[in-house]
């Protein structure tokens, strides 16, 4: 038997004909982690180094550390759209903002009452909007973003849609459009102190998000969320 | 001086660089063929290779060359894990995110497709069990310091996944003749 599905295994594999090894981007992405390695570790040593010293001064210590080029790895958004002309009716609210890994990054979430014109021309789409946009170091990801199509400013669907966006600098942001009851969240991490944000509703509408980023050297762990009397409501290993 | 030791370090890293370039290219082929029957999808195997190669770059200079192969399969299949944790989770919880690749299409009589469809229905414990038990040749205790669990735990991981295989609606007719009669 052993043999027998060795043999089919071997049949299996032997029929995919791998792509040549790409030698030169595996040492190119090989190099930059290892290069993000050694600052993480310089920027550890530092910060020991600095302990009791005021903040400015270490920021100014940390500031002096080489920049280091964008580690090559999973694939990427690409941040380079302009921001979309503004619709007649649309509503917006800041989901989060802040600085990870070096780098300035926002969250908004918009519900469009009528989509826009400049939309997925062509294809059937619903009533209006909510999307969320992620913007880095001043670029978005697309002109709109992740969006959902909705009947109206209370429509449920978009809840329960989490996501990740996978940033330039290799951090990644941790989206989601929780259910009802959710007010924030905290996500805890395999090697780094866990992250607690709060939940932003678009003004007028049931559209509600979080935004959790994260590091690219931190390791999710779990999720939970929690609603306004802080009970925990939902549990997500990751 | 300090000129002489950035050329000897320089050198130094050329060195490892031409050793594990020669290893990749070496390698290569048969860890994507191992990563193809873990994933059951070919571009995510190449893809899945690429990454744990480098992310074994920055060790190399530390892995014993004797046991590379070991080192690059056993971290091949815990970054399958890893992806395959971020999946579930996204496959979960994600709609917004629509580009979910369509099913590969099967072809009948191609126990290729078959087989490896069935290997893609097990749970992702049971099928590194299989791929490293039945494809890369392994005992027992290998597959168990593979994994980090004990030696029982593969003989029951290794019972269950032939058991749903044999099962396996996908299978049909090729079950006994892959896997032999139920024991």
């Amino acid at each position: 038997m052993t043999d027998r599905l060795h043999e089919a295994l071997a049949r299996s594999a032997g029929r995919v004909t791998p792509s040549p090894a790409p030698v030169a981007e595996i040492l190119r992405s090989g190099r930059a982690r290892r290069t993000r390695r050694r600052r993480v570790l310089t920027g550890v040593a530092a910060a020991a180094v600095v302990a009791g010293v005021a903040v400015g001064a270490r920021a100014g210590l940390l500031a002096l550390l080489p920049d280091v080029p964008d580690p090559a790895g999973p694939p990427r958004v690409r941040f380079a759209a302009a921001p979309p002309p503004p619709v007649e009716g649309e509503l917006s609210q800041t989901v989060g903002s802040g600085v990870v890994d070096g780098a300035t990054w926002s969250v908004t979430l918009t519900y469009y009452p009528t989509v826009p014109a400049d939309y997925a021309p062509g294809e059937k789409t619903p009533a209006g909007l909510v999307c969320l946009r992620t913007v880095f170091d001043g670029r978005a990801d697309s002109p709109y973003g992740a969006c959902a199509g909705v009947k109206g400013p209370t429509d449920q669907s978009p809840r329960g849609m989490y996501g990740e966006r996978t940033l330039p600098n290799g951090a990644r942001l941790f989206l989601a459009q929780p259910a009802a009851a959710v007010v924030g969240a905290t996500m805890t991490f395999g090697n780094a102190a866990p992250t607690t944000v709060t939940a932003a509703t678009v003004p007028g509408t049931d559209f509600t998000a979080y935004a959790v980023p994260v590091p690219a050297a931190s390791h999710m762990s779990a999720l939970d969320e929690y609603d306004a009397q802080h009970k925990a409501v939902g549990h997500q290993n990751l | 001086m300090r000129s002489g030791q950035e050329r000897a370090g320089k050198d130094e890293r050329a060195g490892e660089d031409a050793g594990f370039s020669a290893f990749v290219v070496a390698r290569w082929g048969a860890l994507v063929q191992t990563a193809y029957l873990l994933t059951g999808d070919f571009h995510e195997a190449e893809d899945l290779v690429q990454t744990t190669l480098a992310k074994a770059y920055p060790h190399w200079r530390r892995i014993d060359p004797d046991t590379a192969a070991s080192y690059l399969r056993r971290a091949l299949v815990n970054n399958n894990r890893s992806r395959h944790r971020r999946r579930r989770v996204s496959q979960l919880l994600t709609p917004f995110l629509p580009d979910t690749p369509a099913p590969a299409a099967t072809h009948a009589g191609e126990d290729r497709d078959l087989l490896v469809a069935a290997l893609a229905g097990l749970p992702e414990r049971q099928r590194a069990v299989v791929v490293l038990r039945y494809w890369e040749d392994l005992s027992l205790e290998q597959v168990a310091d593979e994994l980090g669990c004990s030696v029982g735990t593969v003989k029951s991981q290794a019972s269950r996944a032939l058991a749903r295989l044999r099962s396996d609606p996908t299978l049909l007719d090729h079950a006994a003749d892959l896997l032999g009669a139920t024991p």
